[in-house]
């Protein structure tokens, strides 16, 4: 379940938040850090650039929590700050080292790799998604995005974010249990 | 014949339509194991730990929030006189690039900057995506002559600069994943278009916004 989702903020904070109120504002800060810097971490695997989100995204906050209209739970709206930021570094990532980033031979190649190993570290399997698979995974399995809101997000398609996260947890199980054959299993017609 | 995985997430996650693959399930050992595994991956990732802000995070932030870095007016003014020059620079070589004639410059570099939409880039027809991609890269350089943010910025003129932002990295997260997903040209013309007029506008709305501060 998201930890954006299951903080709740007494009103009377948020009020005080909203006229700009520091104790009120360290106090979201308080409640929904973690779960900012454990967002960040998770899509962009660096300690450094998840730091960054986390400030960048409460900065953001104190600056526009006057426009928060309270017509979305407070903890989604800071969650989708923190989302923009973190797509901010992955586009900022690609930037700056073209399409390296993503051409990289991850999946096969990686998967062969001796530092796969059985019963490997899901945290570590994680990781070694590519950046795209690992926002859809967490969005949709930890945050609780539906596809239609991925979609919505990344001008992608209901179908591309589904084919995408089938792909990521085939790439998921390879990375935890890489002797295992997944064989036709993954192949057959979507005919049950 | 087996479930696929898509299929088996659909029926994981509740989705309308996964009564066929619920009914394969279960009767078969092999899919329901794969269900159970998709199952436990969800629970064991929304389970890992939390990861925990640095311990002074909350004072940079507060500072941050407070107190923009303070900026001479004479800095100002140094920096005003840099972004104009390297906005006419930028300009003149989009000129160069696109049109040979010495007609109508399409990056509008005094040009009253919008505060809701992107400016529109008046061209007669459509620029090919590795011009659109070199006048990107020259309106990124225009924009790191501003990188500080002024001592003092309205509310409206930052709204409009985050939304900017926040617009360019969707159009750029969207141009990364062409590389996993190739897109078609005309597409990933489209965008490279877009990112332009965005950066074009950020780029007015910030050296307009350094004018005012400079010339209070």
């Amino acid at each position: 379940m998201s930890q954006f989702a299951g903080q709740v903020v007494d009103p009377a904070i948020l009020a005080r938040a909203r006229r700009g109120e520091p104790k009120a504002l360290e106090i979201l800060y308080r409640t929904f850090g973690s779960a900012v810097q454990t967002l960040a971490s998770r899509i962009l695997q660096r300690r450094d650039l998840a730091d960054e989100v986390l400030q960048d995204t409460f900065v953001e906050v104190i600056r526009h929590i006057a426009t928060y209209r309270g017509d979305a739970p407070i903890g989604a709206w800071i969650r989708s700050i923190a989302v923009n930021k973190c797509f901010m570094h992955l586009r900022s990532g690609w930037h700056r080292y073209g399409r390296a980033l993503d051409d990289a031979p991850e999946p096969e190649q990686a998967c062969n790799a001796s530092s796969v190993m059985a019963g490997r570290d899901l945290a570590a399997a994680f990781a070694e998604l590519k950046p795209l698979s690992r926002s859809i995974v967490w969005l949709h399995d930890v945050e609780g995005y539906t596809h239609d809101e991925i979609a919505a997000l990344m001008g992608k398609t209901k179908s591309f974010s589904k084919s995408q996260l089938a792909r990521a947890h085939e790439r998921l199980r390879g990375l935890l249990e890489p002797e295992m054959v997944i064989e036709s299993c993954m192949q057959m017609s979507k005919t049950c | 014949m087996h479930a696929n995985v898509e299929d088996l997430l659909s029926l994981r996650d509740g989705e309308p339509g996964s009564e066929p693959c619920a009914a394969h399930v279960a009767t078969c050992a092999q899919c329901r194991d794969e269900l159970n595994q998709l199952r436990n991956v969800r629970s064991a990732l929304a389970a890992l730990p939390m990861e925990e802000p640095a311990a002074m995070a909350w004072a940079g932030i507060a500072q941050r929030a407070a107190a923009p870095a303070p900026r001479s007016r004479t800095r100002l003014l140094a920096t005003g006189v840099a972004v104009a020059a390297a906005i006419g620079f930028a300009a003149l070589l989009v000129v160069r690039l696109e049109n040979p004639a010495p007609t109508a410059p399409t990056i509008a570099a005094t040009t009253p900057p919008s505060n809701t939409a992107p400016a529109a880039t008046a061209t007669a027809s459509p620029i090919d995506t590795e011009t659109l991609i070199e006048r990107s890269r020259q309106l990124e350089a225009v924009l790191a002559a501003v990188r500080d943010e002024p001592e003092v910025m309205n509310v409206r003129t930052a709204t409009t600069i985050a939304t900017l932002e926040d617009h360019i990295a969707v159009v750029d997260y969207r141009l990364s994943m062409d590389a996993e997903d190739p897109m078609p040209p005309e597409q990933s013309r489209r965008l490279w278009q877009q990112r332009v007029d965005l950066m074009d506008s950020l780029v007015n709305v910030r050296y307009a916004q350094l004018q005012r501060v400079a010339y209070k």
